[in-house]
C-alpha cells in the first residue's frame, strides 16, 4: 500500500536558518577518549575517531527541522590512512636518496594530487546524507585535473597573482557539482570578488610584516639590555624572536579570521539548492575574538580547553549559515550509487592540502 | 508510553510525524495510514552521541529521527537493549576523569620509558652512513664557528693516537675510534664524542693533564658514550619531534640540526655517565692502567674550578664528581 506522505515540517519559511545543538562539555568526553585510545593503539584507532568526531558533528547541525549524518567505514579511512602514510614515507625516502628521485616523486605526487582530491570529494559526499537522502559529486576526473594543473600551475607561475582564479573555479567544481540526491547544488560567484578579497588579505597581512617587523627594532634594543645579552648579536636574536611572534599572532588574530569571514560568505552566499540560497554572514570581528580566546583558553589549560574551542567556532560558523527564498525541500529525491574509497580523502589530510568542502 | 519521531522513505525528502514503541523482540512504528513492525535485528540504532537526535535505520530501507532523546533511552531500557560500552564511556563522569588520568599517564610513561626505549631501539638500528652524517655536520659547523687548529704537536698527536690503536676492548667489542683533535679556545678542557667514533679533544684538556695515560683515561670514558651510543640517543631522546620524525616518516633533517649543540654540551643522564664511567674502569684495567688516573683528572678539574680557573665544560658536563671518583676508586 502506497502511503501519501505529508510534509511533517513547515518549510515555506523564508529563511531556514542552521543550527547547532552540541556543546563543548559533551564533546569532551568524545575528544578524550578519541585521545586516549588513539595514543593506546598508537595510531590505528584515529579512523573510529574520526567518524565519531565527524558523527558529533554532522549529527548536531541541522536544518528544517532535520539533522545530518555521516556513515563512513572507519576501516576504509583506515586504508585510505595506511597508503597516505606509505606515500610520505615514500616521499622522505626519495628526498634523501637522489635529487633527481626526488622530482620525479614530487612530479608523481602533482599528477596524483587531482585524483586524490577527486576521491576525496566524492567520499565525503557520498558519506554524508540528510533525512536519509545521500549528498553526491558529479563534478568530472577531468576538470579536477583541469583546475589543480591548469589553474594551479598559472597560480604558481604568477607567483600567486592569479591565486583567486585558482581559487574560483576550485569552488565551482567543488560546489557546483556537489548534489543532494537527485537535486543538484549550483554556485554563481564571479571571479572578481575573488580578487577583491584577496588583495585585502595581502594588503592585511604586509600591514603585519611591517608592524611586527617594527616592533622587532623597536623593541629590540631594551629587549636585549634587560636580557644582558652581550654586542650587536644578541640584540638582534631578541629581535627577531619578538617581532617573529607578532607576525605570528598578527597571522592568527587578524589575518586569518579576515579571510575565513569573507571567502566563508562569498562562496557559500553563492550557493543554491532547490531553488534556495545559501546565507552565510560571517563577522571577521566575531571570528578573531573567538581565535583569540581560544588560543588564551587551549595554551592556559596545556590543550584540554581544544574540544570547546572547536565547538565555538563550529557553532558560531553554522549559526551564520541560512538558507534562503522559497522552494521545496520536502520533494528531494534519492539517487542509487555506489562505493567509494577513502584514499583521496586520507591522503590529502596528511600531505596537508587543506582544500575542504 | 510512545516516543515521537520522523519518518523518512529514503527515497525522497519528504517527512513524517509517527510514534514509536517497542518492546523486547520487535519495534513498531504507528501513524496515520502508516504501520510497521521490525525484529530488532533488522533495526539499527545510532549510539547516543550526547544530545544529538537518534538515527534508526531499517532493514527496508526507510529510517527515522528521534529527537527526544530521554523518552527513546526510556523506550531502550524498557525494551531490554542496552548502549554499546564506548557510548556509556563517554557520558559518564567518572569514566572521562579517569579517562583524562589515563592520557595523562600514558603520555608521561611514553616520555619516561617509550621514548628512551625507542631512541636505543633507533639508535642500535641507525645505518653508519647516517651516523657520518651528523658527525661531519657537527664537526663542520663547530669548525666554522669555535674550533681552531690543534696547537699540540703532530708526534704527540700519533703517539695518542696509536696508543688507541693498541687498545684491548674489556668485552671483545671493539669500538671504532680515531682521535681529532682541536684548539677550542672557549671552550676550555674539553672532550666529546662524535657518533661515527671520532673523539674530539681540545687543547685545553691536554694540557690540564699529565702524561698521555691520563688522556687515555679521558678518552676511555668516551669511549664508553660511544659503545653504548649515549650521544645518539641522548640526541634522539632530546628531540621529540626529531625521534618521531625519524622513526616515523623517516626525516633526520631535525636530529643533524639539533646535533652540535646536544653532542657538544652534553649532559648525559646520571645513569649513561656511570655507565660510561664504569666502561672506562674495565678499559683501563684491561689495558693495564689503574681507573684512578680517571678520578685523577675530574679531581684536578676541580681544583682548577675551585681556584677560579676555567674549569672547562668537560667537568661541567659530569655533575656529582665526588662520588664519581669515589666510585672509580672502588672499581
Amino acid at each position: 500500500m502506497e502511503q501519501i506522505l505529508v510534509p511533517a515540517r513547515d518549510t515555506s519559511a523564508d529563511t531556514l536558518p542552521f543550527s547547532f545543538g552540541g556543546s563543548g562539555r559533551e564533546y569532551f568526553g568524545i575528544w578524550i577518549v578519541n585521545l586516549l585510545l588513539t595514543l593506546v593503539t598508537l595510531g590505528i584507532y584515529s579512523a573510529w575517531a574520526k567518524v565519531r568526531r565527524l558523527q558529533y558533528f554532522y549529527r548536531h547541525t541541522a536544518v528544517a527541522g532535520s539533522s545530518f549524518d555521516y556513515h563512513a567505514k572507519p576501516w576504509s579511512i583506515l586504508k585510505g590512512r595506511l597508503i597516505a602514510f606509505a606515500l610520505l614515507v615514500a616521499y622522505q625516502g626519495a628526498a634523501r636518496t637522489s635529487p633527481r628521485l626526488y622530482l620525479l616523486v614530487l612530479i608523481l605526487l602533482a599528477l596524483l594530487a587531482p585524483l586524490l582530491l577527486y576521491n576525496a570529494q566524492r567520499f565525503r559526499l557520498h558519506y554524508s546524507s540528510w533525512r536519509g537522502i545521500r549528498f553526491g559529486f558529479d563534478g568530472s576526473l577531468g576538470r579536477a585535473y583541469a583546475v589543480v594543473l591548469g589553474w594551479g600551475l598559472l597560480s604558481l607561475v604568477t607567483l600567486t597573482l592569479l591565486a583567486p582564479l585558482f581559487r574560483a573555479n576550485l569552488k565551482r567544481w567543488q560546489h557546483g557539482r556537489a548534489r543532494l540526491g537527485s537535486a543538484r547544488f549550483e554556485f554563481d560567484a564571479e571571479d572578481l570578488p575573488f580578487f577583491a578579497i584577496y588583495w585585502k588579505t595581502l594588503g592585511l597581512g604586509l600591514l603585519v610584516l611591517t608592524a611586527s617587523i617594527g616592533w622587532a627594532l623597536v623593541v629590540a634594543s631594551p629587549l636585549a639590555h634587560l636580557m644582558n645579552l652581550s654586542g650587536p648579536r644578541g640584540a638582534f636574536n631578541a629581535g627577531v624572536v619578538a617581532g617573529y611572534l607578532i607576525f605570528l599572532l598578527g597571522m592568527w588574530l587578524l589575518v586569518l579570521p579576515f579571510s575565513n569571514a569573507r571567502y566563508g560568505n562569498l562562496i557559500w552566499s553563492h550557493t543554491l539548492l532547490a531553488g534556495r540560497r545559501l546565507g552565510c554572514r560571517l563577522s571577521a570581528q566575531r571570528l578573531a575574538a573567538l581565535y583569540a580566546t581560544n588560543l588564551l583558553g587551549i595554551v592556559l589549560t596545556l590543550g584540554l580547553f581544544t574540544p570547546w574551542a572547536v565547538i565555538r567556532v563550529l557553532r558560531y560558523r553554522i549559526d551564520c549559515l541560512s538558507l534562503e527564498g522559497t522552494g521545496g525541500l520536502d520533494d528531494i529525491q534519492a539517487l542509487a550509487g555506489g562505493e567509494v574509497g577513502a584514499l583521496g580523502m586520507e591522503a590529502l589530510g596528511v600531505f596537508d592540502f587543506d582544500l575542504g568542502f | 508510553m510512545s516516543v515521537e519521531a520522523t519518518y523518512y522513505d529514503g527515497r525522497s525528502s519528504a517527512a513524517r510525524t509517527v510514534r514509536l514503541d517497542a518492546d523486547a523482540q520487535m519495534l513498531w512504528l504507528d501513524a496515520e495510514g502508516l504501520q510497521r513492525r521490525w525484529p530488532w535485528d533488522r533495526v539499527s540504532v545510532s549510539e547516543r552521541l550526547g544530545g544529538a537526535p537518534r538515527l534508526l535505520r531499517f532493514g527496508d530501507g526507510t529510517l527515522c529521527e528521534v529527537r527526544d532523546g530521554a523518552a527513546f533511552d526510556r523506550l531502550l531500557r524498557r525494551a531490554g537493549r542496552r548502549e554499546p560500552w564506548l557510548a556509556r564511556w563517554y557520558a559518564n563522569r567518572r569514566a572521562l576523569a579517569l579517562t583524562v588520568a589515563g592520557a595523562v599517564l600514558v603520555l608521561t610513561a611514553g616520555y619516561r620509558w617509550g621514548l628512551p626505549w625507542l631512541a636505543a631501539w633507533l639508535a642500535r638500528e641507525t645505518p653508519p652512513a647516517l651516523s657520518a652524517h651528523i658527525s661531519d655536520y657537527t664537526l663542520r659547523t663547530l669548525d666554522r664557528t669555535l674550533l681552531k687548529p690543534s696547537r699540540w704537536s703532530q708526534d704527540d698527536q700519533r703517539a695518542l693516537q696509536a696508543r688507541v690503536a693498541a687498545l684491548r676492548w674489556p668485552d671483545h667489542v671493539p669500538v671504532r675510534c680515531r682521535l681529532v683533535f682541536r684548539d677550542g679556545g672557549k671552550l676550555g678542557a674539553n672532550a666529546f664524542a662524535l657518533p661515527d667514533g671520532r673523539v674530539v679533544l681540545l687543547d685545553g684538556l691536554l694540557q690540564v693533564t699529565a702524561g698521555d695515560d691520563q688522556r687515555l683515561a679521558v678518552i676511555a670514558h668516551e669511549l664508553g658514550h660511544l659503545r653504548y651510543r649515549h650521544g645518539l640517543r641522548k640526541l634522539l631522546q632530546d628531540s621529540v619531534i626529531g625521534l618521531f620524525a625519524a622513526w616515523a616518516i623517516g626525516d633526520v633533517s631535525p636530529l643533524t640540526a639539533a646535533a652540535p649543540a646536544a653532542l657538544v654540551d652534553a649532559r648525559y643522564s646520571r645513569a649513561f655517565e656511570l655507565q660510561a664511567d664504569d666502561y672506562a674502569a674495565a678499559l683501563l684495567r684491561i689495558n693495564g692502567l689503574s681507573p684512578l688516573l680517571l678520578a685523577q683528572v675530574l679531581q684536578q678539574l676541580q681544583r682548577r674550578k675551585a681556584e677560579g680557573g676555567a674549569g672547562g665544560g668537560w667537568l661541567a658536563q659530569h655533575p656529582a664528581t665526588a662520588e664519581r671518583v669515589r666510585r672509580l676508586g672502588d672499581r
